[in-house]
């Protein structure tokens, strides 16, 4: 039980670099069938183990654990609403069958939010790049999310200003008080330590003892820049008192909230729509990601974020992005330092790569044991497998390879080497069919969408 | 004062505020010119000097007060990662017009802040609509004024 919260966290970060390995591999989605595998299925057991999706969220959304009977597909869902033509049928191609399914399954609110055709209308005016990839956003909404329409209504820059001066100087301290005067349990059940909710009870932002900053942020509900009046009119907040403050400041539009969530979910989709050209004292309505009711001032419960943020298929996925920008890197300093010590190169590896890898080793540890589960359970076995080689073939070995190859310290090439020799052996145990041949992703740089 | 001795001082600030901050320690030659060398591929300008010195002295920095991003990933508290220089740069660049230059992102703040280098300052900029609310012309005052600021601000809250 001890560890379980701060999957919350980890689960965060693997989100962020399951976006990254699909960057890195060019791949929209993760996978293009309506059926799982027992494996896949497997993965979303409620007992399988911290890494999977087991929380009870998961097991409400059956788009995640079961195939989907659709009476309609997507398309011809938007379509009856009047978003059909070349550029929506582009951007829905460009998704895999699960994705469908989830926007299929939210359509229904979506069209009852008003203006909600004319937003996603006004987006298809625009680059097709930027309607897919709003579309993808709307399918991997992360748990605990709803999308709302809204008039964002733009005040000026030197308001925006003054605004976000107030927010530094007085809303945020009093919002970590605030969180750790009325909500310490909540806090330690996502898991914040003591001296995190220490340092929140001081006004500071929440920190380990060692000063590291926990992967959280403070969101604006209604956007700061985009209040309207509420970014111009003070008034006494009243669950705070004191001194009036910008409406948009009070506590209640405050949340606290994953940073990568704050960054790749809601300010991407206002980014998408451009939110930043809206001239000052112009009024558009937006589509705009919001936390679920109930959830307007903490957004960060490790069983939210646990659940649904997982790619089916295999929890290998995950790693390929890292595993990349590590070999990357290392390729880097190939290429620009010919001739370097032992001790350089161990500093290289302390300054750029530990971080990387450590964090990478225990996405690649995870993927161990799932398969360690499956095998126990009988389900490891034909096109998992093969799949699976793969992924192993053309990113855990070329990893180990560039690894061995630039003279990384041994006992990080031990630890590599340690968990690539169990992934293989439940692998090339298994029966994988035909073998596969590496698709050989050499060159390829990875991005992080962070 | 010379960029080294104001970029140690302004590490003591920090070392010494009301809350604490976690300074990776200084990263060594071979980082250097490995960053180096991904911005120019990346397009992106190279790193100011008085950021490469800070590097030198703390490989990164995070904390309540700001995040200085390092050349590869930061681990944070609980198992989050924290991307390098170039990932969160291309993150905020990603949806630039074709002809616009790529800037360059050091740094984070809460309330979906970032720090970003461009014309030779350091300006802290809304990440949605890139308001600049401060600009500095150099990191050691962005920090020393940052912690100052946050550090009256809590203690103003406590009252």
């Amino acid at each position: 039980m001890a560890d379980q919260p701060k999957d919350s966290f980890n689960n965060s970060a693997r989100r962020k670099l399951m976006a990254a390995a699909a960057m890195a591999l060019g791949i929209a989605g993760v996978s293009q069938d309506d059926v799982r595998t027992q494996f896949e299925v497997s993965l979303f057991a409620p007992n399988a183990g911290p890494f999977v999706n087991g929380g009870p969220d998961a097991q409400k959304n059956t788009a995640l654990t079961e195939p989907v009977q659709r009476p309609l597909a997507v398309e011809e869902i938007w379509s009856d609403h009047g978003l059909s033509g070349q550029k929506f049928t582009d951007a829905f191609a460009a998704l895999s069958a699960e994705q469908k399914d989830r926007i299929a399954l939210r359509s229904r609110d979506l069209f009852a939010q008003a203006g909600f055709t004319d937003v996603m209308l006004h987006m298809a005016e625009g680059k097709q790049k930027k309607l897919s990839e709003i579309l993808e956003k709307i399918a991997d909404m992360p748990p605990g999310m709803r999308l709302m329409t809204t008039d964002y209504i733009s005040i000026t820059s030197e308001q925006n200003k003054i605004v976000w001066q107030e927010f530094q100087e007085r809303a945020e301290p009093a919002f970590y008080r605030h969180l750790a005067a009325t909500q310490e349990a909540a806090l330690r059940e996502s898991g914040f330590c003591d001296y995190a909710i220490d340092c929140m009870r001081r006004g500071h932002g929440p920190t380990n003892k060692d000063g590291i900053h926990y992967n959280v942020d403070i969101d604006h509900l209604t956007e700061r820049k985009g209040g309207g009046p509420m970014c111009m009119e003070k008034s006494v907040d009243p669950a705070l008192g004191g001194a009036p403050m910008y409406r948009i400041n009070h506590l209640s539009n405050l949340c606290l909230i994953m940073r990568d969530v704050h960054t790749q979910t809601k300010n991407a989709i206002n980014g998408l729509q451009s939110i930043n050209a809206i001239p000052a004292g112009e009024t558009r309505r937006i589509v705009m990601a919001v936390p679920e009711e109930g959830k307007e001032l903490m957004m960060i419960h490790a069983q939210d974020l646990r659940a649904g943020i997982q790619p089916p298929k295999e929890t290998s996925y995950f790693a390929l992005g890292p595993s990349l920008l590590i070999r990357n890197d290392l390729q880097e300093m190939e290429e620009t330092v010919t001739v370097s010590t032992a001790q350089e190169r161990e500093k290289f590896f302390n300054d750029m790569i530990r971080p990387n890898l450590t964090h990478t080793l225990k996405l690649w540890d995870a993927f161990a044991a799932s398969l360690e589960r499956a095998q126990a359970a009988g389900t490891l076995k034909g096109r998992d497998i093969s799949d699976m080689l793969v992924n192993c073939n053309d990113f855990l070995k070329p990893l180990e390879a560039a690894m061995t190859r630039t003279r990384m310290p041994q006992e990080a090439l031990e630890n590599l080497g340690n968990i690539s020799k169990r992934i293989y052996s439940y692998l090339e145990n298994g029966d994988s069919g035909k073998p596969q041949m590496p698709k050989n992703p050499e060159g390829k740089k990875p991005h992080v969408n962070a | 004062m010379s960029t080294p001795d104001k970029i140690t001082h302004a590490l003591n600030t920090l070392r010494q505020a009301s809350a604490k901050s976690y300074l990776r320690d200084g990263a060594g030659d071979i980082t250097i010119k490995v960053i180096g060398s991904k911005l120019g591929k990346a397009d992106y300008p190279q790193l100011p000097e008085d950021y490469e010195e800070l590097l030198r002295q703390a490989c990164g920095i995070m904390g309540p007060y700001f995040t200085l991003l390092s050349p590869g990933g930061m681990e944070m508290a609980a198992g989050g990662l924290q991307p390098g220089i170039v990932e969160e740069s291309d993150a905020f660049n990603r949806w630039n017009e074709d002809d616009e230059a790529k800037v360059l992102v050091v740094g984070k703040m809460s309330g979906g802040v970032v720090i970003l280098h461009k014309d030779g300052q350091y300006h802290v900029t809304d990440e949605s609509s890139r308001d600049v609310f401060r600009s500095y012309d150099d990191i050691a005052d962005f920090i020393i004024d940052t912690v100052t600021r946050k550090d009256t601000a809590a203690r103003a809250a406590q009252i």
